[in-house]
Parts: structure tokens; C-alpha cells; sequence
């Protein structure tokens, strides 16, 4: 039987607003637990969910959601969604504002009010709001709106104590500071006919904005007059809200601008800036400060003098080692077959470690740490629109941006994210060139180490420009081939502003843990199956088989075969070992680009499986290996001659 | 003078007289309707615009912007 004494009530607080205007922060205030907090329109899909710090009832426990940032209420994409449910979940509801867009930003508020939950409007960003000399007449808004309104700064802490004290008043029955506001004549009349057949007043209304995925809950079909009612309610809404809007703002004086902001968004000067990031970010910071500075330190100063000499010593102890060999030892002498698969050249005690914390690890927060802070500082908006251009003719638009760059992090996250993009086309063909080109952090890392040792810039050039040409030319073809459309691109710009380094860091540690929880087994397995390859001999035969492959058709070693088959198994992995091989300047630019070119890992094809369907995905592999080894001939015969 | 979205050239401001169907509503979200002054501040060669009304910047790709009615203010 049930105890009914000891149950425990949740009460359940969604914090809801547009993006960009300082949730994630609140949220973070009110729970002490960190949630991702992104410049970037549509950053945050996933929900944080915790409990409201330092609260204790006994029988309630209180549940506080952040919610992705959106612009309205409805099934329009999949943030708005999860958005949805959660504000019809909800007992009360936080509704965030920011103080320099008030006027975008009261649709979502006033529809909130209108979905009749006991709602509390937080305007945020109050300080820039200041700046520009905006005065709100906070009284009159209240009236208009009728619920509560309260200021806040977001980042500077003690102006949210308001907030939590009136969370609490509410919460002990002190204060009613969550109100209901009271709805108009026209607005229960255009909903009536829904009313009566739903219970909840607030599906009602979503129903009555032709919310599909609401409707079918109910039961209810709705017919082509659907739409209409909904651009009436989305007109008046408006309206209403462009009239109250008009009445709060007391004074203001936009002439003070962002200079920096608007110097972004002109062609010529935000190009030039473009290549400039791109150059210092990709080149500079992680190909030559991490990869080569920081990898060379922890791979050859402290892995290799400390970390594996003790690990050998430990086992050699006990069992042998052959590092190098290629013999089939299981058959001839297990305690060095054993001993070569623990601690051997590709052993999993020895390379996996090594390779996972002092090459990995370095340059996956190295990447992570540079894109939070073009995240936290409102660039990629700003690349986004720059590149819609170029990027519509390849079948995408601006918005792809984001998997793209990201793809630079670790194409497998990459593929996740073209959730983001709403049409099929931008989908496939973003996912494909993220197959196909786009080299993830720690392939570029070894790439950008294989490089330089050449010395100069020329291999680097060759290099990416073989893949831009191939990027440009995939992304051209699939463009006319696919059939569809490739999307319509409105963005919000949300204003520069200066990251705050605690949040940086935060960020890209959760994310680097994120990546490295999921890449630790996976590197396991993958050394585990090569040394288990090495010491049956079968990676000899396999080698040799494909040793015409190879140096026919690429000039290249036959030992590079490894690499190729260990970046089948993730990409990353692949582009190890290749150092210790001996090549020419022209052949280890092939191998670097066949290496880029090839293949995508066996986790980003099961994420491709999934965001799209096995079809797609295995279209994407194969052609990739044709382009790898086409591209990599042709290359390799060009290259000969110099 | 009736004239597209795209045409305008930054520093115009203008009054927006016609948005087509398909995109009224996440721009009446964003707070754009028929009726609304905004100036251009950005025009991307084959790419989108960009249009400021006070503190709030949009940018709306060439293929919408083409669609998007306007009459010249200043």
C-alpha cells in the first residue's frame, strides 16, 4: 500500500524565453547546476532539469526547467516542441525577457498570459537596456499584462535575489507573485470552439493556432480554416502587443551602436575577419600551439619518458613484449602475444592512454574552448549570415554553419546537430560534406603536426585547398542532383558581448567530458581489436594484400594501410601512426588528404543511419571512398613531379 | 515606389508592405509585419539583408528577401 504521508509533490517551474536573453544563467543562479549557455539561435536542444537549490519542505521538492529558446509557442520546430510540453507540464512559469528586445520578445509573454498558467516576467539584460537609455514604465506593464514584473542583470548574481524571494513567497503561500492574467472577450471567442472540447484551457488556445501535434492529442482535426484563425490570433497578438509596447517605453535613445557588431556584418570587412578566425583558430591555436606545442610535450616529454616505460617495465615483469612485430605470436609464444597486446606498439595500456589524454583530450578542449568563445561572444550569428550566401548555392544555408564548424570538433556530434536544419536537402547535404571533408579535431591535429614537419605553408594550402575544392564541388553537384528545397534562412542577431570566462570554461569542460565518456570505450575496443589483428598476424596479411592498392594506385607505403583501416573504425584514430612511417613531402600530403577524405568513423555512419536512413548513409560512405582514393591518385601524380 | 527587399541599399529605412504567406507568421513573431519601419544596415552580395528597428538586427536570406514588398522611407 501506498504511504501517502511520505510522497513527495513536485512543483514544476519552466523558465521560458526567447533565445540569447540570459535563461541558462538564471537557471544555473536557481540551481547551482551548470546548463549550457550559447549565443548561437537554437544552441541549446537539450532540457536542463533540476532541483531549486537550498530548499527545503518537507513534502515538496521544487523542479526547475530550462527550456530552448523560442520565439513563440507551437510545433513550428522541434525546440519549440519540447518547449511546449514543458510550459503545458508546468505548475508555474518563469518567463525571461531581455530588456534591449522587449518589443520581439512580449509575443512569447503575452502568449504565455494568454495560455491562462500563473506566470512571473523576468526582464533581463537591464543593464544594456540602460545604456541605450531605454526607461520602461515597469507599473504600466504590469497593468497591460496583468502578472508581475521584475528587473534583473543576469550576470552580476545579487540582482536575482528578487527573483528567488519571489519564487519563494509564492512557493510558502506568502505571496501570490505568479499570477493568471485575465483574458479578453475576442480572444475566448475565437478558442470557444475548442474549449469545449478540450479540458485544458491553455491546449485549447494551441489548438486554436492550428498546433497539429497538440490537435491530434485530443483527438481533433483541423481543417484548412486552421491557419486563418491562427493568423488572427498572431495578428491581434501582435498588435496588442506592439500598442503596449509603445506605452512602457518612455524614453529611449538608439543612436548608440555596436560598432563592432555592425563592422562584422559587411561583406568585405566580415570576410576578412572570417579568414582572419579561421586562420588563427584552426592554424594558429589548435594546429600549432595544441597539436604542435602542447601534444609534443604531453605525448613525447611525459607519456613516452614516464607513462609507458613504467607501464613496459610492469609488464615485461611478468610476461614479453615484441613492440614492432607483425609475427603471428599467438601461435608461437602466447606470454608475448599477450604482453605485445597489452603494452606493444599499438598496445591497449600503452598507445590507447597515450593517445586518448596527450593527443585527444589536449586538442578536443582546445577546440571546444576556442568555439565557446566565438559561441559566448555572439560571432557565429554573424558567420552565419555571411556565409548563407555561398552556402545556398550549395544546397544549404546559413544556418549549416554551425554543424560545419562544429564537424571541426568531432563530425559524429556534427551530424547530431543537423537537427537544426529544417529541410531534408540542407540535412543530406550538410551531413555528406561533413562525411566526406570536414576533418574533426584530432585528425586535424595530427594532420596540422604531419604538415609542418614539411616546414612551410604550401603543404597546408595544398592540403585545404583540396578540400575546399572537393567541399564546393560534393556540395554543387548534390545541390543539383537532390531534389527539394534548401530552406529559408531568417536569423536574429543577437548583440556582441564579452564572454564571461567562468562560462567558457564550464562550457568546454562539459563538453570535452561529454566527448571523451563517449570516445574512452570506443578507443578501447578499436586498440584492442588492432593488437588483437597484430599478434595473429592477421594485420600482416592485410597489409600486404592491400600493398598494391597502395603503392600503385597512390605511391604510397603499404604500412599507411593501417591508418586508413583504423580510421574505418573512428577517424580520429586513424590519422596515429603515420608519424613513424617514412614518406616524402609529396606523399605524405596524399596520405593526409586520402586520410581526410576517407571514410567517416563507424559512429558518425550510425548517427547518419539515424538522422536520415541507411540509404543516405551508405551512399555518403561509399562515395567517399571513391573520392579518397580518386582525389589521392590523382594528387599523388601531380605531387611527383615537384 | 514599390520595390523587394533586396534591392534596398544599407543606410535606407523602410516600410515593409507586404510579407508573402509562408513567412508572415514567424515574422510577426519576431515582431516584422506589414506596416513596420526598419533600416538596412547590411546587404550581402548573393546572401541575405540585414535590417535594424532599435536595439533588434535580423537578417533575412535572398531568396525571402526577394518576396518581401517595401516602399522607400528616407
Amino acid at each position: 500500500m501506498m504511504n501517502t504521508e511520505n510522497l513527495i509533490k513536485t512543483i514544476k517551474i519552466a523558465l521560458v524565453g526567447n533565445p540569447n536573453v540570459g535563461k541558462s544563467v538564471i537557471f544555473h543562479y536557481l540551481t547551482g547546476v551548470y546548463a549550457e549557455v550559447s549565443n548561437y539561435p537554437g544552441t541549446t536542444i537539450e532540457v536542463a532539469k533540476a532541483l531549486l537549490e537550498n530548499f527545503a519542505v518537507a513534502d515538496k521538492a521544487v523542479e526547475i526547467i530550462d527550456t530552448p529558446g523560442v520565439y513563440g509557442i507551437s510545433s513550428f520546430n522541434d525546440e519549440e516542441k519540447a518547449t511546449r510540453d514543458f510550459v503545458l507540464d508546468a505548475d508555474y512559469i518563469i518567463n525571461v525577457v531581455s530588456a534591449t528586445t522587449l518589443k520581439r520578445d512580449l509575443f512569447l509573454t503575452k502568449q504565455l498570459t494568454e495560455l491562462g498558467k500563473p506566470t512571473l516576467l523576468v526582464i533581463n539584460q537591464y543593464d544594456e537596456a540602460r545604456l541605450n537609455k531605454v526607461e520602461i514604465d515597469l507599473k504600466k506593464l504590469e497593468q497591460s499584462l496583468g502578472i508581475k514584473v521584475i528587473t534583473s542583470i543576469a550576470i552580476k548574481t545579487k540582482t536575482l535575489e528578487v527573483l528567488k524571494e519571489k519564487i519563494l513567497d509564492q512557493l510558502n503561500l506568502k505571496e501570490n507573485t505568479f499570477l493568471v492574467s485575465e483574458t479578453n472577450t475576442e480572444l475566448e471567442e475565437d478558442i470557444k470552439e475548442f474549449r469545449e472540447k478540450v479540458l485544458s484551457r491553455a491546449e485549447a488556445l494551441l489548438i486554436a493556432e492550428g498546433d497539429l501535434v497538440v490537435a491530434e492529442r485530443n483527438a481533433i482535426v483541423l481543417d484548412d480554416s486552421s491557419s486563418s484563425l491562427r493568423e488572427k490570433i498572431y495578428t491581434r497578438r501582435r498588435k496588442e502587443v506592439n500598442k503596449i509596447y509603445s506605452e512602457i517605453i518612455t524614453k529611449a535613445d538608439f543612436s548608440k551602436r555596436a560598432i563592432l557588431g555592425r563592422l562584422l556584418l559587411n561583406p568585405i570587412i566580415g570576410t576578412l575577419v572570417a579568414l582572419a578566425v579561421l586562420y588563427f583558430f584552426l592554424y594558429q591555436f589548435l594546429g600549432v600551439f595544441i597539436a604542435g606545442t602542447i601534444v609534443d610535450f604531453l605525448e613525447n616529454q611525459i607519456f613516452a619518458k614516464y607513462y609507458e616505460p613504467v607501464v613496459r617495465m610492469i609488464v615485461s615483469s611478468f610476461l614479453t613484449i615484441n613492440p614492432g612485430s607483425l609475427e603471428p605470436l599467438i601461435f608461437t609464444d602466447f606470454k608475448a602475444a599477450l604482453g605485445t597486446f597489452l603494452a606493444g606498439d599499438y598496445g591497449v595500456l600503452t598507445l590507447t592512454i597515450t593517445y586518448l589524454y596527450g593527443l585527444l583530450a589536449p586538442l578536443v578542449f582546445g577546440f571546444y574552448f576556442g568555439l565557446a568563445i566565438l559561441e559566448d561572444c555572439g560571432y557565429l550569428p554573424r558567420l552565419a549570415v555571411l556565409t548563407d550566401g555561398v552556402l545556398s548555392r550549395l544546397g544549404m544555408n546559413g544556418r549549416a554553419i554551425i554543424p560545419l564548424i562544429l564537424g571541426g570538433g568531432c563530425v559524429t556530434m556534427a551530424v547530431v546537430t543537423t537537427k537544426l536544419l529544417k529541410t531534408k536537402k540542407e540535412k543530406i547535404i550538410t551531413m555528406a560534406l561533413l562525411g566526406l571533408s570536414i576533418p574533426c579535431s584530432a585528425q586535424l591535429g595530427v594532420i596540422q603536426g604531419l604538415l609542418s614537419n614539411i616546414g612551410g605553408p604550401l603543404p597546408w594550402l595544398i592540403w585545404s585547398g583540396v578540400l575546399f575544392t572537393v567541399f564546393v564541388l560534393a556540395g554543387t553537384v548534390m545541390n543539383k542532383l537532390i531534389p527539394g528545397e534548401c530552406g529559408d534562412f531568417v536569423s536574429d542577431i543577437p548583440p556582441m558581448r564579452i564572454p564571461v570566462l567562468q562560462n567558457i570554461l564550464k562550457k568546454t569542460l562539459s563538453r570535452s567530458k561529454v566527448f571523451l565518456d563517449e570516445a574512452t570505450p570506443a578507443f578501447f575496443i578499436a586498440a584492442a581489436l588492432v593488437a588483437f589483428l597484430q599478434v595473429t598476424g592477421i594485420l600482416d596479411n592485410v597489409i600486404n594484400f592491400c600493398e598494391p592498392l597502395m603503392s600503385e594506385v597512390l605511391l604510397l607505403p603499404k604500412e599507411v594501410t593501417l591508418s586508413f583501416i583504423l580510421g574505418m573504425v573512428r577517424r580520429d584514430f586513424g590519422a596515429f601512426g603515420l608519424m613513424d612511417i617514412p614518406m616524402s613531402a609529396g606523399q605524405l600530403i596524399t596520405s593526409c588528404v586520402v586520410l581526410t577524405l576517407f571514410v567517416p568513423c563507424i559512429a558518425t555512419v550510425a548517427v547518419m543511419i539515424k538522422e536520415s536512413n541507411w540509404k543516405s548513409a551508405l551512399i555518403i560512405w561509399l562515395s567517399s571512398w571513391i573520392l579518397a582514393l580518386g582525389c589521392g591518385a590523382l594528387l599523388a601524380r601531380i605531387l611527383i613531379h615537384f | 515606389m514599390r520595390m523587394n527587399l533586396k534591392s534596398i541599399k544599407v543606410g535606407q529605412k523602410i516600410e515593409i508592405t507586404l510579407i508573402p504567406q509562408e513567412l508572415k507568421d514567424e515574422l510577426l513573431r519576431l515582431g516584422i509585419s506589414a506596416g513596420e519601419v526598419l533600416t538596412c544596415i547590411s546587404s550581402i552580395p548573393g546572401g541575405p539583408v540585414i535590417l535594424q528597428q532599435e536595439l533588434q538586427e535580423l537578417a533575412i536570406g535572398e531568396a525571402f528577401s526577394k518576396k518581401i514588398e517595401c516602399t522607400l522611407v528616407s
